[in-house]
């Protein structure tokens, strides 16, 4: 189906084409560019749509579309030239992003219809713009086929988060959060591309796919033992992907870098479903599955993963427990969530973590959405203990709601579970053969406690018991732009579990596990992209309890089950009353500590204030005195001899005379000398 | 000895020099006129000696129209200092330095 | 009792060195400057006669004797010089008229009355009556 994937550009460049229209023409629109935007994100998603069915029917793409910079450069494997190119790789992982991306920007611009223009939002055209921009670099990033190109719509992802989060920016705290958000995320920016740089130095290429790529080209490097920059190569390989993987963790929002998350809900709740829950921030996730075959070949930085994944999910999941506001609380679910994919995709788990990553993106827009939702419900008010009893007043809201919470949790039938155990089966059989990542495990393992608690004591407290306050008690009408979406996804977190149910296929011996059939490249794609490439590739042994898959699937699925409901039923137990009570404050100091978010703000604006700004002072005082100083100087030689040269022009006539016949003389003296007057 | 055209170029260099002198230090603007009309006539005798030199009048011809041009410039420059000494009170030549930075 | 006036002797006569220093290394040029002899001038030619040939470009009656016929027309320059000349008068009658009490005065003129100013400056130009000399553009009176 070749007209699927030439088409494939317009997928990434009709949302930049909404921006240009909502930016320019935006004002004169009805709806200030909202229609330029469905329009254009319907439009990618039935693209989309397409481009899934032709890499089904068994095709694969790579076009290379500009080369914006190429020349000769000495690689340390011996390439003598290296390109700098625009291209899109299309394969079974980026056309299920491109479908994911597309079908959620498209429920959220249909969903801002009902929360920002019907509220009576100012400044619309600027938001749409800034969604279309946003979709632009997003869906460019996904179809990205080299390293580079990544990292320029990673930055751009960035920069329209910025612009996203401080929305309303004549508040205080928004601009603020939105710079904190560029900050920290920066920060790993950065790392990234010491890594992009350190790749191509390395291998000469920064394709992701094919003979010609950075990873077949470690792979052959390490197969040969070749010292790359003075070190081993698969060290190097580790430090590379560890460097990248500083961007990662900032995109994603990982310890350490997690801090700007919570902050960015500043922004409108629809900006938070698209971009702080479903796709920018599985920006980093993504590339590391895109990646996959280049971490494969390093134990280390995968151990490094999973350790960072699921440490992540234990650390935000215990402060998720303690927080008021609706949102806060599905931030810090993100972070934990994430964590899992870091978690799945450290063990070798590859299918795992895609899986969870096209669940939680349904689910936790979901999330967000129906929490946009409730706060048009309940006029704008954010916080938990003002809310209560809106089950009987918005119904479709609950009952969504409620879907997206059970998939969070991660209760069967619902698509969270059948990812999330999938995970923890892989953590845990990979830990029963190398012991340190049971601890890793163990951390995922408690964190779906907490998970479970969380979500449920959020479902009560909103929707459950006696309204606590008059906006509860009548709510504002939500209308059917913001009920769609929310069916719609509600209907996506029940079913989109079917795509890999794992654990039936495996009792069962049916072959129903299509996504990992799908990423194993068994209906398109590419072989050296595939999950059993990638498996051959992790040098990982896995063992099961007892020799037999069975009881470990068995144990695993119980164990994570059981603690999800425990979690759930004791929330139901503290919370699901007519009147709740902060139980969280029976914590005592704990709970200040949760709540101050183990003083990891506090902790970066130390080390930001320690380290960086003595070094920023001593950087601007250089720049002032020396670097400026020398500027000045030279320009003050010319003042001062200037103003020395002015003291020639006397105004008196006779000096001039003087000065005319002075200079006659020494004419005449050099002409004579060199004339040979004198001798 | 005789006379060659060197000896006859040293007096117009003198001439010339004792007027540049006069042009340098004389503080009278009249007598900076009068330097500067001996500078012209060392000119005229460089001029006219040369004239002989080559036997050939052209430099006499001219001689006679610099003199003319002496005279006129000597017009003109009067007419400058009467007018410096209107503004200036005074015809010293280093009391006016207003054409300065 | 008046002093004459008194030569200005000391520092203002440093530039002065200039001109000897200008007059030492002229002087040397010239020295070392190897002149051919004299060509003097026919005997019994008219100089003066000569002069005037050359002047007003009299070819045919200058003489050959010699270098003479060598020199050079000059009817142009000497056209030019009278324009010159009389410019120069021109000019110097302007610089030397005197405004006083907002009336132009002239250099010649005896009182500062401004009808007797008029016929002052009448005896270069011969204007009629009593107007001021036309040479600053038609001042009013």
């Amino acid at each position: 189906m070749e007209t699927a994937f030439e088409l494939a550009p317009a997928i990434v460049l009709l949302p930049l084409a909404a921006f240009v229209v909502a930016l320019l023409f935006g004002e004169y629109m009805p709806k200030k560019g909202a229609f330029a935007g469905i329009v254009a994100t319907a439009a990618s998603f039935l693209l989309s749509l397409y481009v899934l069915a032709a890499v089904a029917s068994g095709g694969e793409f790579q076009e290379t579309y500009f080369t914006w910079a190429a020349g000769d450069a000495l690689s340390e494997t011996g390439e003598t030239t290296i390109e700098f190119t625009f291209g899109i790789l299309l394969d079974p992982l980026s056309a299920l992003m491109l479908v994911i991306v597309t079908l959620i920007a498209f429920l959220v611009h249909v969903f801002s219809l009902g929360y920002m223009n019907d509220e009576g939002e100012t400044g619309l055209r600027r938001y749409y713009a800034e969604l279309g921009l946003f979709t632009f670099s997003m869906l460019g990033f996904v179809v990205a086929d080299n390293l580079l190109m990544a990292f320029m719509f990673f930055e751009l992802v960035g920069l329209c988060s910025y612009l996203l989060i401080g929305f309303w920016f004549r508040t205080e705290s928004a601009p603020s959060a939105a710079k904190k958000a560029f900050l920290v995320t920066r920060f790993g920016d950065y790392f990234f591309l010491l890594g992009v740089v350190a790749i191509g130095a390395t291998f000469g290429t920064l394709a992701f796919q094919g003979d010609g790529s950075f990873v077949a080209e470690a792979s052959s490097a390490i197969d040969a033992n070749e010292t790359l920059f003075g070190f081993d190569a698969e060290t190097w390989v580790t430090i590379t992907g560890l460097l990248v993987l500083g961007g990662v963790i900032g995109k994603s929002a990982q310890f350490p870098l997690h801090t700007w998350l919570p902050d960015a809900m500043e922004g409108p709740t629809t900006v938070s479903a698209l971009i702080h829950a479903a796709t920018m921030v599985a920006a980093g996730v993504y590339l590391v599955a895109r990646m996959f075959g280049y971490y494969a070949l390093s134990p280390t930085s995968l151990a490094i993963i999973a350790f960072i994944g699921g440490f992540t999910a234990l650390f935000a999941a215990t402060m998720g427990v303690v927080k008021d506001d609706i949102k806060q609380v599905l931030a810090y679910s993100t972070i934990s969530q994430y964590g899992y994919m870091m978690l799945g995709l450290g063990v070798g788990g590859y299918v795992a973590g895609v899986f969870h990553l096209m669940n939680h993106a349904f689910f936790k827009a979901l999330l967000f959405l129906g929490a946009g939702a409730v706060i048009v419900l309940m006029h704008h008010e954010q916080d938990m203990w003002k809310m209560g009893g809106l089950k009987d007043k918005a119904p479709v809201t609950y009952y969504t709601f409620l879907a997206g919470a059970l998939a969070l949790a991660g209760i069967i039938p619902f698509s969270g579970f059948w990812s999330k155990d999938e995970i923890l089966f892989d953590a845990i059989i990979l830990g029963l053969e190398e012991p340190i990542f049971l601890a890793a495990y163990a951390m995922g393992l408690l964190a779906v406690f907490f998970t479970g608690f969380y979500t449920f004591r959020m479902v009560f407290l909103t929707f459950h018991g006696e309204p606590r306050s008059d906006a509860a008690r009548d709510p504002h009408p939500i209308g059917w732009n913001i009920k769609f979406p929310l069916v719609t996804l509600g209907v996506l977190a029940l079913v989109a579990g079917v795509a890999n149910l794992a654990p039936v296929g495996k009792l069962t011996g049916l072959e129903i596990t299509y996504l990992e059939f799908w990423l194993d490249g068994q209906y398109g794609g590419y072989a050296d992209l595939t999950y059993s490439e990638y498996g051959d590739t992790v040098p990982f042994e896995t063992t099961y309890i007892a020799g037999s898959e069975t009881i470990t699937l068995l144990i695993a699925a119980g164990l994570g089950l059981g603690l999800a409901v425990g979690g759930a039923v004791f929330a139901m137990v503290l919370y699901n009353v007519p009147e709740p009570v902060p139980h969280t404050e029976n914590l005592g100091s704990a709970r200040t500590v949760l709540r101050s978010n183990y003083y990891q703000d506090e902790y970066q604006v130390w080390l930001a204030e320690k380290f960086t700004l003595p070094l920023a002072r001593t950087a601007d005082r250089f720049d002032q005195s020396v670097i400026d100083g020398v500027v000045n100087g030279v320009s003050s030689v010319s003042l001062f001899g200037s103003s020395r040269m002015q003291r020639l022009q006397t105004g008196v006539v006779t000096n001039y005379a003087a000065l005319i016949i002075a200079g006659f003389i020494a004419l005449l003296l050099v002409l004579g000398v060199l004339g040979g007057w004198f001798v | 000895m005789s006379v060659g055209v060197e000896h006859y170029v040293l007096l117009s260099l003198a001439l010339f020099c004792i007027g540049l002198f006069g042009v340098l230090t004389r503080r009278n603007a009249l007598m900076f006129l009068m330097s500067v009309e001996l500078m012209l006539n060392a000119a005229n005798i460089n001029l006219i000696a040369f004239a002989f030199y080559h036997g050939n009048l052209t430099g006499q011809v001219f001689a006679l129209f610099t003199m003319a041009l002496a005279a006129a410039e000597v017009a003109v420059g009067l007419g400058i200092i009467l007018v410096l000494y209107r503004n200036f009170r005074d015809v010293d030549v280093t009391v006016p330095s207003e054409m300065r930075w | 009792m008046t002093q004459g006036p008194q030569l200005r002797l000391g520092k203002t006569m440093v530039p002065g060195v200039l001109a000897v220093v200008l007059f030492a290394m002229m002087g040397l040029i010239t020295l070392n400057t190897g002149f051919g002899a004299m060509t003097g001038f026919p005997d019994g030619t008219a100089i003066t006669s000569e002069i005037g040939y050359a002047m007003f470009d009299y070819t045919a009656l200058q003489s050959t004797e010699g270098n003479l016929g060598a020199t050079e027309p000059f009817l142009i320059s000497f056209l030019l010089i009278a324009i010159v000349l009389d410019a120069a008068l021109d000019a110097s009658l302007v610089l030397a008229k005197r405004e006083e009490e907002g009336e132009p005065v002239t250099a010649l003129s005896s009182t500062p009355d401004s009808t007797d100013a008029a016929s002052g400056s009448d005896s270069v130009t011969g204007g009629p009556g009593n107007e001021p000399a036309a040479t600053d553009g038609g001042e009013d009176q």
